[in-house]
């Protein structure tokens, strides 16, 4: 009753804003809900509509942030998904995220059909991302995209209905940072910046003392109307998702929005037709000032209210006693096995349904690393050996393309299922290694999609199927001596000198015999300069003698 | 002993190279010539030709010779047409092209060159062609004389019979015309300096601040419409602006499409503010304060927003037209110029990059469940400055036809506010700037060359420097013969091969490879392997010396 209140609430407000202010929207919000007594998560979610007849390719902007819709224009894209993560999300302890992403920073792009290269566009367009984000996504490269058949599909309406693969690129980098300077940018893109509302929050320094921290931008087309879906609009999600350890901040008992993000809350930006705070505590503790409106469990507070900068305080937290386990679908965790060059990847997941489930299984391996399909194995925790309803593999190429790999497995209900390969490491040239070699590389995060049903949970997320990421895996492959180049030029040249020195020596020197009484001229120079220092030196200290005794006389 | 034993096992055994002594000084010195030669006639060239930077033949000798008759004539066809008027069209034409031509023009950098003819009949006037001037005499019925400068290429000269005998008037109309076409139809003084100044040999410094207005070189560029709501939480600002586009902008960039090809975009950017403190003043007649800014706070005022306007996904250079609607405690906010009065428009040019108004917003009105007011920004108020100084930017100043004692009439420009002789002069200017740059690029590339040996040069590059260099010359001849459409199709190739050639970064490839290391590579080689060859060198010199020596004596 209470939701349909909220869309209701929803829908009207969208009606006003449609009739003052053209066809653009603009929503803001920031949910805190406590994953346990320790633990508070924040999810900030900006989100732009426009609506659109026949193309989206404006020349005017308002609302909607102008660089990334030249960017959007120019390289042709009809989807972009876009994720910068610091951090790993637990999804066994934390439960399933509003929005999922991998360590590092993740894109994924499906671009319109009429793209005449789309290899092209993708490389301009991470290059024009990367300056726009400070990030280097210029390092997705061919060698790192690849375009997975099953496992993203588009969120947002399609053109035309049917979906083509072939204009869908995927790329991740693991070791990518996220850091202030990617933030930045990120913030400017919003209307109001971090001016107003929930975005007022946002301080860099502050977000950063956190156990997780994770940037999304998402940019689909959408049906303005359910059903017939003859009006479009294209739809820009922000998010943030940010976990703070209550215990590290030492704000255990009581924590409040200041002590949190160093910021107060303030009101709404006035472009918004919707700017909300959404907090759900754990039970015993309590809100300071008290939200009488409450919606789903979470207590909100309508920042369009509110007249001031203000604080929210929640009081009573209580230290746990037994951490409740969160059950949610499905959980993988992926590791490493192996010694020297040969090496192993297992991945084992939990299903925690009481029914099978398919899911699909997708894991990219760099092509320095040789993977053996004929090793993949599935097997279940019961030793059940479980063939894949279907495969899909395609071999790396040396420094063109990486081994890709994607399964669908039906998991057994209440199970826990293993899924390993072998491989077997590969040489890299000397210039072929990154900066600080020594690190590793990173084998991207196995992805595994289900469908939100089966997920288990209570949450409302958009979208049919969700993605569960594990950990991104650091794998040391044989890292050469990077002086070798100059020392080989060093060696080979004095093994060239010597042998050249005494051929030439051979050839143009003259040799004759010396009787034994005669000195050779070299010699005989080199006792006559002998003889020259020692009377000179003699000379000298004859001389220092008269002087001393001079000089005491 | 010890030592002829070892002398013994060194010299070459006689028994391998029966009848031939290789302890022969001849066969030394043999053994050390033909080593030398191997040396220098193979070893060094194979090294040499390796090592050597690659540069593809360029047309040097074409390059010096653009640069060394870099004067350029354009040529202009001056039409009189006599329509029915007692005036001798001949012998007006004879003095005019006298008046015209009459200076020495080989000592500057732009020569002009009129060709006047006669025409009796009013038929070719209508044709109305580039790089014509047409000069019409029609009958005025009154009792008077007078010149009127249309928006198209003519120049009306109303006289009526009474005078058309009078030697006097026609002498003051041919000087007037003289003066006008001169200095304000093809503004020859203006040509000349901004030529000379892309070659850094300017004497003349009369135009300076209007060149320094305009925008230089590219063909292409970005106009930027930027509203900016400093407070949107007060006042929200509204503007039509793609009504305005199609309305004042869409005919004038349509005119001058031939000569740059712009691409207009709007934004609004909310919270974007200029920090700036204006002094207040009480208005005498009505009593009322206003605020004010003095033309020494405006150079502090683009800085703080520059950040927030643009967008790096086009690589040309942008054109901002900024509205900043002023705080609300501001208002009324206006620009003092200096002479104390108020700028009529509010507004202010910022050379080469745009202009920038402050929009005081009068009618403002309630929206129904927000605390903030909303205003829209009259298109009017704003387009028109904006449309000066766009003009201004590109290099048209509004013409001051107050030449001599005879006025000159100017026609109202028409809505696409451009007139046609105006647009002449535009191409004029353009095509002799990209000449003229084009030269100067060419000459710098090969300067460049010539001081520096480490600049790779690439087939693709030295394509470019010949297309470059061809076109530039055939555009300086179409000048030359007063084509001047082609002259500019042909100019802006000409530019644009010569910027891709020296802007190339395959130029810089091997520039910034140090010497240090280079010979650090070498060192190790070659120092061990040609002092032997040096010093058995000398020796053999030397040994042959003293054989000839010998043999003299």
């Amino acid at each position: 009753m209470q939701k349909n209140m909220l869309g209701l609430f929803v829908l009207i407000y969208f009606a006003m804003f449609c009739t003052c202010n053209g066809n653009e929207n603009y929503e803001e919000s920031l949910k805190l809900d406590m994953i346990d007594p320790e633990l508070v998560y924040g999810f900030f979610n900006f989100t732009t509509t426009w609506n659109y007849e026949h193309w989206f390719a404006p020349r005017h902007y308002k609302l909607f942030p102008r660089s990334l819709g030249q960017l959007i224009q120019k390289y042709n894209i009809a989807e972009l998904h876009f994720t910068m993560t610091q951090g790993l999300w637990r999804y066994k302890r934390w439960g399933f995220p509003d929005a999922s992403s991998p360590t590092g920073a993740q894109l994924w792009v499906w671009f319109h059909k009429n793209t005449e290269d789309v290899d092209k566009n993708w490389v301009g367009f991470t290059n024009a991302l990367s300056g726009l984000f400070c990030a280097s996504l210029n390092f997705i490269n061919k060698a790192v995209t690849v375009t997975p058949k099953i496992s993203f599909r588009p969120v947002g309406v399609v053109e035309g209905g049917e979906t083509d693969n072939t204009f869908l690129r995927y790329g991740t980098l693991s070791r990518e940072n996220l850091c202030t300077e990617n933030l930045t940018p990120w913030m400017k893109l919003l209307p109001c910046g971090s001016k107003a509302g929930p975005g007022a929050l946002l301080n860099p320094s502050q977000l950063h003392h956190s156990k997780f921290l994770s940037i999304g931008l998402h940019f689909l087309h959408d049906c303005s109307e359910g059903g017939s879906c003859e009006r479009r609009h294209v739809k820009l999600e922000q998010h943030i998702s940010v976990v703070y350890d209550l215990r590290t901040l030492n704000l255990m008992p009581n924590f409040s929005l200041l002590s949190l993000f160093k910021k107060r809350v303030k009101p709404a930006c006035p472009l918004s037709s919707r700017s909300v705070l959404m907090v759900r505590v754990i039970e015993g503790a309590t809100i300071s000032p008290a939200l009488t409106e409450s919606v789903g469990g979470f207590s909100v507070l309508n920042l369009h209210r509110l007249k001031s900068d203000s604080n929210v305080q929640v009081k009573g937290l209580k230290t746990p006693g037994v951490t409740t386990k969160l059950n949610h679908g499905v959980t993988n965790h992926c590791y490493l096995t192996g010694i020297g060059l040969e090496g192993g990847f297992v991945c084992s997941i939990v299903n925690h349904n009481n029914r099978e489930i398919p899911i699909i299984f997708f894991q990219v391996v760099p092509w320095f690393l040789h993977t053996q399909v004929h090793t993949l194995k599935v097997v279940s925790r019961q030793n059940d050996i479980i063939s894949p309803a279907w495969i899909s593999y395609t071999p790396g190429k040396i420094r063109e393309s990486p081994n890709i790999m994607e399964l669908i497995v039906r998991l057994p209900s209440d199970s826990i299922t293993e899924l390993s390969f072998h491989f077997t490491k590969g040489f890299m040239t000397w210039i072929e290694h990154p900066p600080d070699a020594n690190h590793g590389f990173y084998i991207s995060p196995a992805v595994i999609t289900t469908k939100t049903n089966d997920l288990n949970i209570s949450k409302e997320l958009h979208g049919s199927v969700q993605h569960i990421y594990s950990e991104a895996i650091l794998v040391n492959i044989p890292v050469p001596d990077f002086s070798m180049p100059y020392n080989v030029i060093c060696l080979v040249c004095t093994v060239l000198a010597i042998s050249f020195g005494s051929f030439h020596n051979l050839a143009t020197r003259r040799f004759h015999k010396l009787s034994p009484n005669e000195v050779s001229p070299v010699k005989k120079k080199f006792l006559s300069l002998i003889e020259r220092f020692k009377s000179r030196t003699k000379k000298n200290e004859d001389d220092s003698l008269a002087s001393t005794a001079e000089k005491s006389s | 002993m010890t030592s002829e034993s070892k002398i013994m096992t060194l010299s070459p055994s006689k028994s391998a190279f029966k009848g031939h002594d290789f302890n022969s000084e001849e066969t030394q010195i043999l053994a050390a010539l033909s080593i030398c030669i191997l040396f220098f006639g193979v070893g060094v060239p194979v090294w040499w030709k390796t090592t050597n930077v690659y540069r593809a033949d360029l047309p040097y000798h074409e390059i010096s010779k653009l640069h060394g008759e870099r004067q350029m004539t354009v040529q202009i066809f001056v039409d009189v047409i006599n329509e029915n008027t007692p005036v001798n069209c001949n012998t007006f034409t004879k003095n005019l092209n006298h008046l015209l031509n009459d200076e020495n023009m080989n000592q500057t950098s732009v020569g002009v060159v009129y060709k006047v003819t006669c025409h009796d009949e009013r038929e070719t006037a209508k044709v109305n062609k580039v790089n014509h001037i047409y000069i019409i005499f029609t009958n005025n019925d009154e009792r008077g004389y007078g010149l009127r400068l249309t928006t198209k290429r003519e120049v009306i000269c109303s006289i009526s019979d009474e005078k058309s005998g009078d030697s006097e008037v026609l002498e003051l109309v041919q000087s007037t015309l003289t003066s006008l076409i001169r200095d304000v139809m093809v503004r020859e003084s203006i040509l000349k300096e901004l030529v000379s100044n892309i070659h850094q040999e300017r004497k003349d410094f009369s135009h300076d601040q209007e060149m320094m207005k305009m925008i230089q070189g590219n063909l292409k560029f970005d106009i930027l419409f930027s509203l900016l709501c400093p407070e949107p939480n007060v006042q929200v600002a509204e503007w039509n602006i793609e009504e305005a586009d199609d309305l004042y902008l869409k005919a004038m960039l349509e005119k001058v499409e031939p000569v740059f090809d712009f691409n207009v975009g709007s934004q609004t950017l909310y919270y974007t503010l200029i920090p700036y403190a204006p002094k207040v003043k009480k208005d005498n007649s009505n009593n009322v304060e206003y605020h004010y800014l003095t033309h020494n706070q405006l150079s502090l005022v683009i800085n703080p927003i520059e950040g927030r306007l643009g967008s790096q996904v086009s690589a040309d250079p942008t054109l901002n037209f900024v509205v900043y609607v002023t705080e609300k405690k501001f208002q009324p906010l206006y620009i003092q110029k200096n002479d104390k009065n108020l700028s009529q428009s509010n507004t202010f040019l910022i050379p080469r990059w745009g202009a920038l108004m402050f929009y005081n917003m009068n009618d403002t009105f309630d929206v129904e469940g927000n605390s903030y007011k909303k205003g829209i920004v009259d298109t009017n108020t704003i387009m028109k400055p904006f449309l000066n100084h766009l003009r201004a930017l590109m290099g048209i100043q509004n013409p001051k036809p107050h030449l001599s004692k005879l006025n000159v009439m100017l026609h109202q420009l028409n809505y696409d506010g451009i007139a046609d002789w105006e647009l002449d002069y535009l191409i004029r200017l353009r095509t002799l700037e990209r000449i003229a740059s084009a030269t100067h690029t060419l000459n710098s590339l090969y300067d460049l060359l010539s001081k520096i040996s480490n600049i790779v040069i690439n087939d693709n590059i030295a394509e470019e420097v010949y297309k470059a260099t061809e076109t530039a010359a055939k555009a300086k001849a179409l000048l030359a013969t007063g084509d001047l459409s082609e002259a500019l199709n042909i100019s802006k190739i000409s530019f644009k091969s010569s910027e891709t050639a020296f802007f190339d970064p395959t130029l810089l490839e091997l520039l910034y490879f140090p010497e240090d290391q280079k010979f650090a590579i070498y060192v190790p080689l070659f120092l061990p392997i040609s002092l032997p060859v040096f010093v058995s060198l000398v020796y053999t010199i030397r040994r042959l010396k003293n054989a000839k020596k010998s043999k003299t004596d």
